[in-house]
């Protein structure tokens, strides 16, 4: 009996399930109380997937100059980072002086940001003391990031540079390039100079110091060497020099062209173009006195542009052994080199993504009579196109975490130096106004 | 008398009775068979002798014009004559009762898309299952499709944030079409996730309050209590 009345429960609780099951599944209506059992009826799939809205307001309570320099500098890193969009002032809606270095979360929310960060900016005498603080609005009032620098007021744009690499390693656990530096070539109309500037176009300086035309920098691995070519004795020979400017050493003066040095990943080896030979060629010679380590190419067509990939062991390079001026990829240890560029009949200046794991170039092509960047996964074969339809852009490089290519634009919006978003999304911005070129983008210091 | 006698005796007399019988007979009829007129005049004479009597009727009830059965709630047609046919039309030549699935079973793919349609997927009450919907209530109803359109425009998420998650948020749509009522049912886990949803919620909370769209009679039932509503950042 007692069995019986076990197996008439057992079938009312199945059948009560399944009646549940089957309202569930067939989209029953919405319930009267959400907790009671689904009432899920729509499924919203597929978020457009955003830059990370974060509000970057200037300290109060501080020195008022340095403060907005502190907030000027963070705002200008994060916004060209490639991961953030700075939410703009006039949409606060936090009342600042009373939050001081806390939030009020709601009202940032209001405002579209997911994070915050607070500063006090403290100067005494030639002393700055900074602190910052990080808030995630969807965490709370509670910061998720805290750091104080203190140090002389000259070094505040380099603290705000540090600060801004911990907050985009806290979000994405990779280091930032706040705080690298770009080379470039500088055109006059006499001459033509190397100079070096802060990432964002602060603090540019001569590296190069002659009357003659210099070209083509290159830093070192370790960023505290440029490797340019320069005509000052006439011949195009290779100089090694320091980054912060200084005599510089020639290490490569071979009859006829020394140019388009690139440092290979260990620093011990540089790889350019010769043409001691009479034909253009890429070469491989020791980085501490030239000697030449190993030929490379050996072609009646002129390679020229030679670039290391990130773990030294290919070369990218440019040939016109095939027609137009193209992209080829080989072997660091030479061997026969593979054509990657197969678009357009023009495509020259490569240089690798340091991304790892990733196998992307990016380099000059040519597109109805004007030159844009494009990068190209070696790997799907996709390209991306970096620039479009706003003056020349040429010679990218890109920054130490790949995220962001420099490079050389002249015309449309104005020439200069410019960074965009290696992956073609956003603005670019302009971090150096004049005619340059030979746009090469520094390690992280 | 012996049986074989008797046997005898009674043979005999039924012989003479039957010739008693049949010889004047033959005498009589034998002339009238040789002078017998021909077969057309036998039918003169037989139409002649017919009797045509009035059939006798059974008692009738009174006629009456069917009355014609309307069912409730079906459109019905006038009776209308049917139109010739057409001479060019071929024809069809299918049996009727051909068995069309059988034959359509060798058609098909094993990758055809469209043998996924109308599947449900293993999300309970999943709103587009398929590309109509498989739910019965929200089925390709031009409200909801707007309702989900609307859900998912405008609706971000910051690409370096986790979306390993599904947050379920809940609205309550009142039959003016605004929404007095916004609630997170089911948190994902990832605070940034739930908090974009909890942004998304508002915003259409706010765009139902301005520009409001109220609900079709047909779904006045269904939607006046809460509606629930799962945000997954990863598209399909």
């Amino acid at each position: 009996m007692c069995q019986v009345r076990s197996q008439g429960l057992l079938i009312v609780v199945a059948s009560a399930l399944a009646t549940v099951l089957a309202l569930t599944a067939s989209g029953a209506p919405a319930t009267a109380d959400p907790g009671a059992g689904g009432g899920v009826i729509i499924d919203v799939t597929g978020a457009r997937r955003s830059l990370y809205p974060i509000a970057v307001p200037v300290a109060v309570d501080s020195d008022g100059a340095a403060a907005r320099e502190a907030a000027e500098v963070a705002s200008f890193d994060l916004g060209v980072a490639g991961v953030f969009k700075v939410v703009d002032p006039s949409a606060y809606l936090a009342d600042l002086s009373a939050e001081k270095l806390g939030v009020d979360v709601e009202k940032w929310k209001a405002t579209g940001a997911f994070g915050v960060i607070k500063s006090k900016v403290t100067v005494t005498g030639g002393d700055v003391n900074l602190e910052f603080r990080l808030y995630e609005v969807s965490k709370g009032a509670a910061a998720v990031l805290t750091r104080v620098y203190a140090g002389k007021r000259a070094e505040l744009r380099r603290f705000v540079h540090t600060w801004c690499n911990e907050v985009l390693r806290y979000y994405t656990g990779q280091s930032g390039f706040f705080g690298s530096k770009i080379a470039f070539v500088a055109k006059g109309r006499a001459r033509s100079t190397i100079q070096a500037m802060d990432f964002d176009g602060h603090g540019v300086y001569r590296v190069s110091n002659n009357s003659s035309t210099n070209l083509l920098p290159a830093w070192s691995r370790s960023g505290g060497q440029i490797a340019y070519t320069s005509y000052m004795r006439g011949n195009p020979d290779l100089y090694v020099g320091p980054a912060g400017g200084g005599r510089p050493k020639r290490i490569s003066q071979h009859r006829g062209m020394n140019t388009g040095a690139a440092f290979s990943p260990d620093g011990s080896k540089i790889a350019l173009t010769l043409s001691k030979d009479g034909n253009p060629e890429i070469y491989v010679i020791s980085a501490s006195d030239g000697k030449i380590l190993q030929r490379i190419t050996n072609d009646r067509g002129i390679d020229t542009s030679p670039a290391w990939s990130p773990d030294g062991s290919q070369l990218a390079f440019v040939s016109d052994r095939q027609g137009g001026p193209q992209i080829f990829v080989v072997s660091s240890s030479g061997g026969t080199p593979t054509r990657v560029s197969t678009n357009g009949s023009y495509n020259t200046t490569p240089t690798w993504s340091p991304k790892p794991g990733t196998r992307v170039l990016a380099y000059t092509t040519r597109d109805g009579g004007r030159y844009d960047i494009v990068t190209l996964d070696l790997a799907t074969k996709a390209m991306t196109r970096v620039t479009q339809g706003d003056g020349n852009n040429e010679e990218p490089s890109f920054s130490p975490d790949g995220r962001v290519v420099a490079f050389a634009k002249t015309g449309g919006s104005g020439s200069g130096v410019w960074l965009a978003n290696a992956d073609g999304t956003g603005t670019a911005t302009r971090v150096w106004s004049g005619a340059a070129s030979g746009v090469e983008w520094g390690p992280t210091p | 008398m012996r049986e074989g006698q008797m046997h005898l005796l009674a043979g005999g007399g039924t012989f003479l009775l039957t010739a008693l019988i049949v010889a004047p007979t033959l005498a009589l009829g034998g002339g009238e068979l040789a002078a017998a007129p021909p077969p057309r005049d036998m039918v003169v004479i037989e139409a002649s002798l017919a009797y045509k009597a009035k059939p006798k009727s059974q008692p009738q009830k009174p006629m009456r014009v069917p009355v014609k059965e309307v069912v409730e709630g079906v459109a019905t047609k006038p009776d209308v004559t049917p139109p010739p046919p057409d001479p060019d039309k071929k024809p069809d030549d299918v049996a009727p009762d051909k068995d069309w699935a059988k034959e359509f079973e060798k058609y098909r793919r094993d990758d055809n898309p469209d043998d996924q349609i109308g599947t449900p997927d293993d999300q309970p009450g999943s709103f587009d299952g398929s590309e109509e919907g498989f739910d019965q209530l929200t089925k390709g109803d031009p409200y909801f499709q707007q309702l989900k359109k609307d859900l998912l425009s405008g609706w971000e998420y910051p690409a370096i944030l986790d979306d390993a998650g599904a947050t379920v948020g809940c609205l309550h749509l009142a039959p003016d079409g605004k929404i007095p009522e916004i609630k997170l049912h089911t948190k994902s886990g990832i605070a940034e996730l739930d908090d974009s949803v909890e942004r998304q919620l508002d915003r259409i909370q706010a765009l139902r309050a301005t520009s409001p769209q109220p609900v079709p009679p047909h779904l006045l039932g269904s939607v006046m209590e809460w509606l629930c509503v799962k945000f997954d950042p990863k598209g399909s």
